[in-house]
């Protein structure tokens, strides 16, 4: 099933939001091999589908070790949706860009790359 | 993969001298872990700074043995610990562990650390992970807390969730490097799928890849639960090798061991009375304090009822006793014994008798003994009866029930406890059964009873096959249980056999009459001899008076010759003067005249 009916989706540039905004953190283990090629993931994911820059947060638990304890992060890396409801978690390296979208609730990026479902 | 931890390694061997926990010096070295009979077997405990792997089915003990091994670390070596669960939630395993008392809230406050880790179930997998950044965190914590002991709890959980084989064996080499890295002492727990074995491939690299293996069972025996721990490897140290049994009790883990022999405890010299003032004799004042004594027989033999004389004696000093019945209940005993007078009531009544009656059916060997070791403390008794202590091999085994039997006695001498047991023996060769038990050998006294027919009754005997310590009699006496009380009487032994009973009762009237016989023969001689005595008095007074009598004779008849004789001088001299005075005296002659001149006399005037 292609695209979430129930979220909003993006539609161009930052500040045109039209509903709950997405947010998003990333839980990596410095370079680790599978955190850097999260971090890649994260980074195609974010551009093919307009994500703004602000609602994704990328945390460095090698630097602030605690704070995955904190968030009940176990494995790294780990990508929580935080907003809008439901929260979902994907562990991972975020190899399949478009089923972690989907698990977003992203919508297929109107751009001019095309459709892809 | 980096660390943010740049703690350097330490040599395997290093001897720390500062830490108290450590056991062996020179040697790899242990954490004890503070189980009751683990360190025993382990010779000291955990391989420090190693990484020991606890494998058992689902509720063989895992969690509470690593728990436990933690908690102690803690408690008695101030050692700070982090407990990760991966498969059970850290409230539910606090809250199980309650019942323990180990006070883990206080302890959580600043020794004991508790890491949920378990992944939530709804989670989506998209890509290779690792647990890079949880090793990070729990770095950063065992660095904070200063950490020396950890439990990974459930880590067969966490490999499942990564996935492929690879993954797990990549992950499992990550922690292990890490634990080593940061020296700490681990304790792995992971399910295992059947029996006693982490058969599947997946987990076997564990085995192999760790220090100490532990396997924890729980097996149904005969309808009973029966709980099992077996080191099956122990790199680098020597180890008590086979099952060991096990029971979660009250205060944690309990596995069965012996304790260290007591032999330096001097041998007790006071006897205390047995409750039969004839078997005391026989026993040289009764059975030596802190000795054990083993009493067997057929069912009926009054075995109860020797071990209610003891009690009761007990009490009767003033003393505390415990009487553990695997048969009957304490009212049955009770009345039992009041019929042939042996009083419980009144000792139980004021507080010194406890009649702990149970069925051994219900619980394992094991289960009964950690029982029974806690009323011990409680009741701390002087006097402990077990009937029987055969009973405990109903549950679960002959030989589970012989390591408790054993480990019980050993555990009442180490308090100083006398130890009366009955035994019950069902075939004809009693030796051969109760060796089976092994009590025997540790007994100091062992009697038996038996019944033996004779004249169409049955009647019961007692034999002290041992008595260590006393010069015994190895002569059979007859228990005789009547309305006023329990006594010993001798038997006969005639042409081989013993008579008891009737035929001893027989026999003892014939040695009656005999007696009487001989008692009246030596009257009738006595009187015999009185008479002829009297007889030979008597004549000898008769012959005494007739002496007398003719000596009177004799004297009167002298008496009258001299009269005559003073009388006829004086008649002579009458005469004389009759005839004239002129006439010259003349001799006297003595004539016959005197007589005859008393014709012519003058008549006196």
């Amino acid at each position: 099933m292609s695209g979430s009916t129930e979220l909003t989706s993006r539609s161009g540039a930052a500040g045109e939001r039209t509903g709950h905004p997405l947010r998003l953190r990333l839980f990596v283990a410095g370079n680790a091999p599978n955190s850097a090629q999260a971090r890649a993931n994260l980074r195609a994911l974010v551009q093919r589908y307009h994500v703004p820059e602000g609602d994704v947060e990328v945390v460095d638990c090698l630097l602030d070790p605690l704070r995955a304890f904190e968030e009940g992060v176990l494995v790294t890396p780990t990508l929580l949706k935080l907003a809008p409801d439901p929260t979902e978690i994907i562990v991972g390296t975020l190899a399949s860009v478009e089923r972690v979208a989907q698990t977003l609730g992203l919508d297929a990026p109107r751009s001019a790359e095309g459709t892809h479902g | 993969m980096s660390a943010s931890s740049d703690h350097p390694p330490v040599a395997a061997n290093a001897v720390v001298t500062s830490d108290a926990s450590r056991v062996e010096r020179g040697a790899i070295e242990k954490a004890q872990t503070g189980i009751s009979g683990f360190d025993e077997i382990t010779h000291g405990g955990l391989p420090c700074r190693r990484t020991t792997l606890v494998v058992g089915g689902p509720g063989a003990g895992k969690t509470v043995f690593a728990l436990e091994a933690l908690v102690n670390g803690a408690r008695h070596h101030h050692e700070p610990a982090i407990f990760v669960a991966f498969e059970e939630n850290s409230r539910q395993i606090v809250a199980n562990a309650a019942t323990f008392g180990w006070d883990l809230p206080a302890l959580e406050r600043e020794q004991l650390f508790f890491l949920d880790a378990q992944l939530p179930a709804a989670v989506v997998r998209d890509g290779p992970f690792d647990l890079v950044a949880m090793l990070a965190a729990l770095d950063a914590k065992v660095e904070a807390m200063g950490a020396r002991r950890i439990v990974l709890d459930g880590l067969d959980v966490l490999l499942t969730v990564l996935g492929d084989p690879i993954a797990e064996r990549r992950e499992v080499y990550r922690i292990q490097e890490w634990l080593h890295r940061r020296d700490l002492t681990a304790v792995i727990t992971a399910k295992s799928d059947a029996g006693d074995r982490l058969s599947s491939e997946r987990y076997a690299f564990l085995q192999f890849m760790v220090d100490c293996v532990v396997v924890l069972q729980n097996r149904l025996i005969d309808r009973v639960a029966l709980r099992t721990l077996r080191l099956l490897k122990y790199r680098g140290s020597s180890f008590a090798e086979g099952e060991f049994p096990m029971v979660i009790s009250a205060d944690g883990i309990d596995v069965g061991t012996f304790a260290a022999p007591a032999l330096a405890r001097e041998a007790a010299h006071e006897r205390i009375s047995s409750g039969l003032p004839r078997l005391d004799a026989m026993l040289g004042g009764g059975y030596f304090r802190e000795s054990v004594t083993l009493i067997t027989g057929a069912p009926g033999t009054a075995k109860t009822t020797l071990a209610g004389a003891f009690v009761a004696a007990a009490c009767a000093r003033g003393e505390r006793a415990l009487f553990v019945s695997f048969d009957e209940s304490g009212s049955q005993i009770a009345r039992n014994l009041r019929s042939v007078r042996i009083d419980l009531r009144a000792p139980r009544a004021a507080g010194l008798l406890e009649i702990y009656a149970v069925r051994t059916e219900a619980r394992g060997a094991e289960e009964h003994l950690v029982h029974l070791r806690r009323l011990l403390d409680t009741q701390r008794p002087s006097v402990l009866v077990v009937d029987p202590i055969s009973a405990l091999a109903k549950s679960g085994g002959q030989m589970a029930a012989t390591h408790a039997a054993l480990r019980l006695l050993d555990a009442a001498r180490a308090r100083g406890i006398t130890v009366l047991c009955t035994s019950l023996v069902n075939g004809a060769d009693a030796l051969e059964e109760t060796t089976m038990m092994q009590i025997s050998t540790i007994a100091d006294t062992w009697m038996q009873l038996a019944y033996v027919v004779h004249g169409g009754e049955r009647n019961r005997t007692l034999t002290i096959i041992k008595s260590r310590g006393t010069r015994h009699s190895n002569q059979v006496r007859e228990l005789v249980l009547g309305d006023d009380g329990v006594t010993l009487a001798e038997v006969y032994a005639a042409r081989g056999e013993v008579l008891v009973g009737t035929a001893r009762w027989e026999r003892e009237e014939e040695e009656r009459a005999d007696e009487r016989r001989r008692a009246a023969d030596a009257a009738r001689r006595r009187a015999q001899m009185e008479h002829a005595e009297a007889e030979t008095t008597a004549r000898i007074a008769a012959l005494e008076h007739e002496l007398e009598y003719r000596r009177a004779e004799l004297a009167l008849a002298e008496d009258e010759e001299s009269a005559r004789r003073s009388q006829g001088s004086a008649l002579r001299r009458q005469r004389l003067e009759r005839r004239g005075a002129s006439a010259p005296a003349q001799a006297d002659s003595p004539d016959d005249d005197g007589d005859a001149g008393i014709t012519r006399a003058p008549a006196h005037g």
